[in-house]
C-alpha cells in the first residue's frame, strides 16, 4: 500500500501501529497480517495431501466414468472466470480503488455461489456409484472443493456487504488486507479445482 | 496499610482485599455462554429436522420421530449446532457484524471487565487461556470419572458396573478421546500457551486474534458430541475410531467423528496461531536466540499440529462420509480399512509429542527460575525439541508393527528408537540447569521433578515397545496402557499441574497454599505409581487392553491399580479446592513471586484490562543469572506517543 506508512494511530492503546478502530486491541500491522495469511494459505496444503494420497491409493489405475462432463466443465469455466475476477479485485486493492471493490466483490460472490450450485448439479447428474473406490474419492474430493468455495463465497459476500455498506464502513488502505486475503484464498481454491480436474479427468 | 505475611514456604505475601462475589452472581456475566448453549440446541434440532423433512419428502417415513437421530440427520444437526454455538457465544457481535459494518465497538474490552470476559467470544488471549484452563479441568474431571468407572469395573474379573460389554467399550473409548483431544492436546498449548507465549514474545495480541479467540469454542461442542454419543448408541471402535469396527456403531460413531474432527480443528487453529505469532509477532530485540525456551516448545508442537492435524482429520471425515453419505473408504468389503490406521497415525504419533514438547520446555523454564541458573545448553535443548518433532513424523507405524512387513518393522524400530537421543538432550539440559543451583522447592518445581521422573519411566518402557520382538509380545496389553499413561500423564499432566501452580499468582493476583500444594503433589505422585506401575506387570502377565472381563489370577494387581486410582483421582480435588479457595480468599501474591525474568512476569498482576501500555524492547538474555529484569527488558513509549510528545501529528487520523 503506497499510503499505508503515512497513516498514524488512532486510539489510546496503539503501540506505533495504526489501530483499525478506537476499540480493538490489534497490534499486528497489515504487513504482518498479509504475511501470516501466507502461512495460513500454505498450511491449507496439508488438508489436500491426504486426498491426493487417497485418490492414488484407492483407485490407482481407474478413470472417472459416468459423470456429466458438461456440468463439471461448466463448473471449471465459472471457477476460471472467478479467478480472473480475483485478480481484478487484487488490482483494485493495490491501486487504492476502494470504491470499486463493492461491485467486484458482489460479482465474485455470485460466481462462487454458481460454482457451488453447479457442483451440486454435477453430483445430481452423475451416474458414478458412490460406494466404489473411485466414486468415494471423486465425491469426497469434489465435496472438499465445494466446501472451500462455499467458505470463500461466504467471506466474499461479507466483504461485499461491507464494501457497499450503508454504514459507510467500506475499506481503506489499512483494512483492505482482508479483501486481499480473501482474493488470494479464492485463487488457492481455484488451484485445487484445477488439481481436481487434473487427477480425476486427465490422469 | 497492607499487612505483610509469610506463607508456609516462607514467601512474603500481603493480605488481600476480600473477594468480590457480586459479578459472579449476575446473569449477564454468563449470558453469551448461556445463549450459545441455547442456540446450539436450537441449531441442532433445526438442522436435524430440516434433514428429516427433506428425507421424508424424497423417501417417506416419520420426520418427527426417530428420523432426527439417523446418522445423516445427526450430522446436519451438528453442523447447525456448531453455527448456533459460535454465533450465540459472541461471534455474531464480535466478528460477523463488525466484519460487515466495520463497527468494532463490541470489542471495547474496558467496558467488559471482571468475570464476564471469560464467558464470551473474545480476542483477548489471556481470557482464552483462562477459558482453556478451566475447560481442560472440566474435561479432565469428566474423562477422569469415566476412568474411575472403568477401574471400578476392573476391581472384579467379571462385568461388574457396566450393563454390557458394548457400554464398557463406549466408556473406555470416550475416556481416551476426551483425555487426548480435550485435555492433553490443549492443556498446555491452550492454557499456558495462550497466557505466556504472546506475553513472552512482547506482543499484546496473537497474530489473527479473532481466529485465536475462536479456537476455544471448537472444544466444548466437540467434547459434548462425544460425551453425548452414548445416548445414541455410543461407539465401539476405541479412541482411534478404527474402521471397520466403527461401521457397527451407527449414530454414536457419527458423533465421535464430528466431535473428534471439531476438537482437532481447535488444535489446528492453535498451531496456526502460535506458528504465525512466533514468526511475525516478536517484539524488538527478541531475536530467535533470545526467545524463551517455553516458546520454542510451543512452536515445535505447533508446527506438528499445523502439518499433521489434517492427516488425522481427513480420515475421520472420510469415516464420517462412510457413515453418512455412503462412500466406502474403510468398509470391510471392497475398501481399505487398514488405510485408516495408516493415515490416522500420521498425526497421532506426532500428537504425543504435541503433548510433551511444551511440557519439556516448561520443565526447563521452571527449573531455570527456581534454581537461579541459566537453561543449560539452551541451543541443544532447542535442537532437541526440533529434532524430536521432526523424527516423530516418521514413527507412527510402530503402533501397528504386527501388521507390516519385516523390512518395515526394522526401519520403523530404528527410527522410533532414535527419538530417545534428542529426548536425552532435554534431560541433560534439565540436569545441567539444576546442577549446582540453589533450587527452591516450591510446588511447581517439585511437580516438574516428579514429571521428569515419571516420564523417564514411560520413556524406558517405550524402548521395550519400540523393539519389534518385545512389541509382538506386549502389543495390545496393559503394558501399553501403563507406558502411555506414564508418558502422557507423567509428561503432560504433571507439567500442566506445575503450570497451574506456577502461573496461579500472575493470573489471579493471589497466592495458593504451598502446604496443600505439596500435600497434593506427593499424594498424586505416589498414587500415580501404584495405579500405573502394576499395569506393566499385568501386561507381562498377559492381560489384554480394552477388556471388561479378565482371568481371576490378574485380580490382585487390578485391585491395587483400582484403589490407587481412586486416591489419585482424589488428589486432583485437593488441587482444585486449593485453587478455588486461594483464588477467593488467598493472600495477595507478589507481582513476580518466583523472580522470573521473562516478559510474562514483568507485567502487573493481574494483566487483563489495558495490557502493557509501553512496548518491551529486549536488550539481554532472559536466563542471564547476573542480570536484573530491568537490564533485560526496556519499556519504551510507542512511536506515536513519542511523536505526540514532540508535537508531531500522527498522520491521517
Amino acid at each position: 500500500m503506497a499510503t499505508e506508512h503515512n497513516l498514524g494511530p488512532i486510539g489510546k492503546l496503539g503501540n506505533g501501529y495504526r489501530q483499525e478502530s478506537p476499540y480493538v486491541i490489534d497490534d499486528a500491522p497489515p504487513r504482518v497480517k498479509r504475511s501470516a495469511f501466507f502461512a495460513i494459505v500454505l498450511a491449507q496444503l496439508m488438508w489436500w495431501m491426504p486426498l491426493l494420497w487417497a485418490r492414488f491409493l484407492y483407485a490407482p489405475y481407474e478413470h472417472v466414468s459416468g459423470v456429466n462432463y458438461f456440468v463439471w466443465s461448466l463448473a471449471g469455466f465459472i471457477a476460471l472466470a472467478s479467478a480472473v475476477q480475483a485478480f481484478r479485485i487484487l488490482g483494485a486493492a493495490r491501486e487504492g480503488r476502494f470504491t470499486a471493490l463493492g461491485s467486484l466483490l458482489k460479482t465474485q460472490a455470485i460466481l462462487g455461489a454458481a460454482v457451488c450450485g453447479v457442483i451440486i448439479g454435477g453430483w445430481a447428474t452423475s451416474g458414478l456409484a458412490i460406494d466404489t473406490p473411485m466414486g468415494s474419492n471423486f465425491y469426497f474430493f469434489s465435496a472438499a472443493v465445494a466446501f472451500f468455495f462455499l467458505l470463500s463465497t461466504l467471506g466474499e459476500a461479507i466483504h461485499a456487504l461491507r464494501a457497499g455498506s450503508r454504514w459507510g464502513a467500506g475499506y481503506d488502505a489499512t483494512s483492505v488486507w482482508r479483501v486481499e486475503n480473501g482474493a488470494y484464498f479464492w485463487l488457492w481454491n481455484c488451484l485445487w479445482m484445477f488439481v481436481f480436474y487434473a487427477i480425476f479427468f486427465w490422469l | 496499610m497492607a499487612s505483610i505475611l509469610k506463607n508456609w514456604a516462607g514467601l512474603t505475601v500481603e493480605k488481600a482485599p476480600p473477594f468480590d462475589v457480586r459479578p459472579w452472581l449476575r446473569l449477564e456475566t454468563y449470558w453469551p455462554m448461556l445463549r450459545a448453549i441455547m442456540w446450539a440446541w436450537i441449531g441442532f434440532f433445526l438442522g436435524a429436522w430440516i434433514e428429516a423433512v427433506i428425507t421424508w419428502a424424497f423417501d417417506g417415513g416419520n420426520p418427527i420421530g426417530n428420523m432426527i437421530f439417523t446418522p445423516r440427520a445427526m450430522a446436519v444437526g451438528y453442523v447447525f449446532a456448531v453455527v448456533g454455538w459460535f454465533l450465540g457465544g459472541g461471534v455474531l457481535e464480535g466478528w460477523l457484524i463488525p466484519a460487515i459494518t466495520g463497527d468494532e465497538s463490541w470489542h471495547d474490552t474496558s467496558a467488559i471487565d471482571g468475570p464476564a470476559k471469560f464467558f464470551r467470544f473474545s480476542t483477548d488471549y489471556k481470557s482464552s487461556s483462562v477459558r482453556y484452563t478451566v475447560w481442560v479441568m472440566f474435561s479432565f474431571l469428566v474423562a477422569g470419572l469415566f476412568a474411575m468407572m472403568i477401574r471400578v469395573n476392573l476391581l472384579f474379573p467379571r462385568l461388574f458396573l457396566f450393563p454390557s460389554i458394548e457400554s464398557y467399550n463406549t466408556f473406555f473409548s470416550a475416556h481416551g478421546i476426551m483425555m487426548l483431544l480435550g485435555v492433553a492436546a490443549v492443556g498446555l498449548i491452550g492454557g499456558a500457551g495462550y497466557w505466556a507465549v504472546p506475553l513472552m514474545l512482547g506482543s499484546r495480541t496473537t497474530a489473527y486474534p479473532k481466529v485465536a479467540g475462536l479456537s476455544w469454542w471448537f472444544q466444548p461442542i466437540g467434547f459434548m458430541a462425544i460425551l453425548l454419543s452414548p445416548l445414541v448408541g455410543g461407539f465401539q471402535a476405541g479412541w482411534m475410531g478404527f474402521e471397520p469396527l466403527g461401521d457397527w456403531s451407527g449414530s454414536g460413531m457419527v458423533l465421535y467423528n464430528l466431535g473428534a474432527a471439531t476438537m482437532l480443528l481447535s488444535s489446528w487453529v492453535n498451531g496456526l496461531i502460535f506458528v504465525t505469532s512466533f514468526i511475525y509477532m516478536r517484539t524488538k530485540g527478541l531475536s530467535l536466540s533470545r526467545v524463551p525456551i517455553f516458546v520454542w516448545g510451543i512452536f515445535a508442537a505447533s508446527v506438528l499440529l499445523l502439518l499433521f492435524v489434517p492427516y488425522s482429520a481427513v480420515p475421520v471425515l472420510m469415516n464420517l462420509f462412510d457413515e453418512v453419505v455412503g462412500t466406502n473408504f474403510f468398509g470391510p468389503v471392497g475398501a481399505l480399512p487398514m488405510a485408516y490406521q495408516n493415515m490416522f497415525w500420521w498425526l497421532f504419533h506426532p500428537e504425543v509429542y504435541v503433548f510433551v514438547l511444551p511440557a519439556w520446555a516448561l520443565w526447563l523454564e521452571i527449573a531455570s527460575v527456581f534454581s537461579g541458573r541459566p537453561v543449560f545448553a539452551k541451543n541443544w535443548a532447542i535442537a532437541g525439541l526440533i529434532a524430536v518433532a521432526v523424527i516423530s513424523i516418521g514413527v507412527g507405524v510402530h503402533h501397528y508393527f504386527t501388521q507390516v512387513k519385516p523390512a518395515e518393522q526394522a526401519l520403523f524400530m530404528g527410527v522410533t528408537e532414535t527419538v530417545s537421543v534428542p529426548t536425552g538432550f532435554m534431560y541433560l539440559s534439565l540436569i545441567g540447569t539444576l546442577w549446582g543451583g540453589k533450587t527452591r522447592f516450591f510446588t511447581p518445581m517439585l511437580v516438574v521433578l516428579m514429571s521428569a521422573v515419571t516420564f523417564l519411566i514411560g520413556g524406558f518402557t517405550g524402548v521395550f515397545l519400540s523393539d519389534v520382538p518385545a512389541n509382538f509380545m506386549l502389543h495390545n496389553t496393559f503394558f501399553v496402557i501403563g507406558h502411555f499413561h506414564y508418558t502422557i500423564l507423567g509428561g503432560f499432566l504433571f507439567t500442566f499441574i506445575a503450570a497451574l501452580y506456577y502461573y496461579f499468582p500472575k493470573v489471579t493476583g493471589r497466592m495458593y497454599s504451598e502446604f496443600w500444594g505439596h500435600v497434593q503433589a506427593w499424594i498424586m505422585f505416589v498414587a500415580f505409581q501404584f495405579t500405573f506401575f502394576p499395569m506393566f506387570l499385568l501386561g507381562y502377565m498377559g492381560m489384554n487392553r480394552r477388556i471388561a472381563i479378565y482371568l481371576p489370577y490378574l485380580q490382585h494387581l487390578n485391585d491395587v491399580a483400582s484403589i490407587a486410582s481412586f486416591i489419585l483421582g482424589g488428589s486432583f480435588f485437593i488441587a482444585l479446592f486449593n485453587f478455588i479457595y486461594s483464588a477467593m480468599f488467598g493472600p495477595k501474591a507478589p507481582e513476580n513471586p518466583w523472580g522470573a525474568k521473562t516478559i510474562d512476569w514483568q507485567v502487573p498482576s493481574t494483566v487483563y484490562k489495558a495490557e502493557f501500555q509501553r512496548i518491551p524492547v529486549v536488550t539481554g538474555d532472559f536466563y542471564d543469572p547476573d542480570a536484573k529484569p530491568e537490564d533485560i527488558v526496556k519499556w519504551v513509549d510507542p512511536e506515536w506517543v513519542s511523536q505526540q510528545k514532540t508535537g508531531e501529528t500522527g498522520g491521517a487520523h
